[in-house]
């Protein structure tokens, strides 16, 4: 009866591991550090969601590592770089990726710091707390053990989803445009984009901009290239996203950040890359869009040796 | 078989001498610890490695005890060596091995009074006293560059050095970045224990570590044999194991000393003991060194910055 109980656990242990709602809404993608072990890569880039979704270094002739998660910050992108950097070689390039508003202060929950237990070390986990270290830990290993009613409550919804949706709906872009600014102004207090920046965000500006100078300068007395990019947005999300916009949330931060010898790709709005194919939604690229767009990125730096000149 | 390596002692930039090979401990405890400790003693070896956050000082304090008692050795005889470091996750927790960040973080609360540094750093040496039951330590490293008190905690190594508590200071983990950090202090390390491997060679650490006087020991000198996959690496071990006949091991070990490196391999196994030690009565060919520096990948196997972020 228990050898009966036990590989039934162990059978629904696979299932809930192998889920898409373990492995990233749960974990939000972090299984990716878990079995991590390629040493001498050329390129790694950090980032919350936009730099997850923008590159892909699949099939390309570099040793590459996507580190991006989201949702995180800013100071949670040099964390996991911090944990993962001897994983790189002497020289090799750190894609910082922003997005429109890294320079502002944003706040997760407790839900978006459980990731991080399984792959950061304790000190590098803003807000730490072992109790909650231990309960993350034991889900990982032993989730329908750790938490059943959980686990049958969304894995079973995902396999019905699964079965009663196949087809993917189109995405409006305008829509989610409009989604994603509404969103924004909601996250950070902002009426109007154009608007110059309220005191508070000024301040936090101006903290945001020391986090991103410590963290160019950890990759450069290291010996590696930093490289800053904001990757493609959707043609309906750019529009909003006017000069003004830019020149005060985007380039007024890295003129605080003040290290002008530092490349700098500003890439929100990329010609060719406009098609709808390209992204998910109206901020996130699609993964042809991400072999496309890290393509672009790496031959810009070299790291392509030149085979691809003519991608663009 | 008992090996004598006196003669070739290795001398710090402080004059003090050391073996030129030593035992590792970790992970030995109990009865296993007394054991490995006397027939070590028998096979030849007079270097022992231990650290605060192995949790075997204790174990080892006996081990040595029963030695003293059994083979009429003192503590003069022997070269301690052991470590600071940063709490690990016991074995029963998830993560069992891995870093806590209680100790030399400052985001722990531990951290948090200015007298921190001295006073855990003075704790831990009165307990490796303590336990090891002895009145020094002949040499007391920092086991990892943790990055927040770099200079604090080396500041306390150079006054603890200076009381005469311990007869030799330096690092673990280092790397010449971190090394530098340290150049405007009074005393410069004068070990760096670090890990080398055919697949991870660190010529140019070596070399820094080599121009500054600072003598590089070796920790998981054979770890290879267990953890590498590659049949190729195997086949030139085994080449060179006929053509010296002598065991990967011995010829894995040989490998480092004849760099002028320092290793501390752990057996628990009599044989395997005395099989590590018989390395100082050949040398392997200079085209064979440079054979076995060719497998190089930089492949750590304890990964640096995950076990000290930022460092
Ligand atoms: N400073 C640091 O950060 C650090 C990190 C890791 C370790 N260390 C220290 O360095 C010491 C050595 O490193 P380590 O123990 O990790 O690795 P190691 O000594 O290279 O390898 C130990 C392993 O090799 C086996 N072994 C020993 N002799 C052998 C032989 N002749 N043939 C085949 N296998 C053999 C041992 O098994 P048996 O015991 O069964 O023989 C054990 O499994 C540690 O004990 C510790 O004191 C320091």
């Amino acid at each position: 009866m228990r050898r009966i109980a036990r590989a039934f656990c162990n059978a629904a242990n696979r299932i809930v591991r192998r889920s898409h709602w373990y492995r990233n809404i749960y974990f939000c993608g972090a299984d990716k550090f878990w079995r991590f072990n390629t040493f001498n890569l050329d390129v790694a880039n950090t980032g919350s969601n936009s730099g997850k979704y923008a590159f892909n270094y699949d099939g390309l002739p570099v040793k590459g590592f996507n580190m991006a998660l989201g949702p995180q910050s800013l100071e949670h992108d040099f964390n996991i770089l911090k944990n993962y950097f001897s994983y790189l070689h002497e020289g090799a390039r750190i894609i910082i990726t922003l997005c429109p508003f890294s320079c502002l202060h944003s706040k997760y929950g407790a839900e978006a710091r459980r990731k991080y237990y399984t792959f950061l070390h304790p000190a590098t986990i803003d807000g730490f707390d072992d109790a909650e270290r231990m309960e993350v830990l034991r889900f990982m290993e032993n989730p329908f053990k750790a938490k059943p009613k959980m686990c049958i409550k969304f894995v079973v919804r995902e396999m019905i989803g699964k079965l009663l949706y196949r087809r993917v709906s189109e995405v409006d872009f305008s829509q989610s445009a409009q989604a994603f600014i509404d969103g924004w102004k909601k996250q950070f207090g902002i009426v109007d984009l154009d608007a110059p920046l309220s005191s508070q965000h000024v301040e936090q500006m101006e903290q945001r901009a020391g986090v991103l100078r410590d963290m160019i300068d950890f990759c450069t007395a290291r010996s590696f290239k930093p490289i800053l990019v904001i990757p493609p947005v959707h043609p309906a999300l750019s529009v909003f996203l006017t000069e003004k916009f830019r020149d005060r949330y985007i380039y007024d931060f890295l003129r605080k950040v003040n290290r002008p010898d530092v490349q700098f790709m500003d890439d929100m709005v990329l010609p060719g890359f406009e098609q709808d194919e390209y992204f998910i939604n109206a901020l996130f690229i699609s993964e042809l869009g991400a072999k496309r767009y890290t393509r672009i990125v790496l031959d810009r730096v070299g790291l392509l040796g030149g085979i691809d000149s003519e991608i663009r | 078989m008992v090996v004598d390596n006196s003669g070739m002692s290795i001398q710090l930039s402080n004059g003090v001498t050391m073996p030129p090979i030593g035992l590792g401990t970790y992970p030995v405890y109990g009865e296993a610890m007394c054991k490995m400790i006397v027939d070590g003693w028998d096979s030849g070896y007079r270097m022992i490695d231990t650290s605060d956050n192995y949790y075997n000082e204790e174990d080892l304090g006996v081990a040595l005890s029963r030695l003293y008692e059994a083979r009429n050795a003192k503590r003069g005889d022997l070269f301690l060596v052991t470590k600071i470091s940063d709490e690990l996750y016991p074995v029963n927790q998830p993560g069992a091995g891995t870093n806590r960040g209680i100790f030399f973080w400052k985001s722990s609360p531990m951290m948090q009074s200015p007298t921190a540094v001295h006073d855990i750093i003075s704790r831990k040496i009165e307990r490796s006293l303590r336990s090891l039951n002895t009145e020094y330590i002949d040499l007391l490293l920092v086991h990892r560059p943790y990055p927040d008190y770099i200079h604090e905690i080396w500041a306390e190594f150079e006054r603890f050095y200076k009381q005469g508590v311990v007869k030799a200071i330096g690092v673990s983990n280092y790397h010449a970045r971190n090394i530098e950090a340290l150049s405007s202090c009074e005393v410069l390390p004068m070990v760096n224990q670090i890990e080398v491997s055919p697949l991870n060679t660190r010529k140019s650490l070596i070399e820094y570590c080599r121009s500054q006087g600072i003598k590089v020991m070796v920790f998981a000198p054979i770890m290879t044999l267990r953890t590498v996959r590659d049949s190729a690496y195997h086949d030139m071990l085994q080449g060179l194991s006929k053509k010296y006949d002598r065991t990967p091991a011995q010829v894995l070990l040989r490998w480092n000393v004849q760099q002028g490196l320092i290793p501390i391999p752990k057996s628990t196994q009599r044989s395997r003991l005395e099989e590590n030690i018989a390395i100082f009565d050949f040398s392997l060919e200079d085209d064979d060194m440079s054979l076995i520096d060719s497998f190089n990948e930089n492949r750590q196997y304890v990964v640096e910055s995950k076990a000290c972020p930022g460092f």
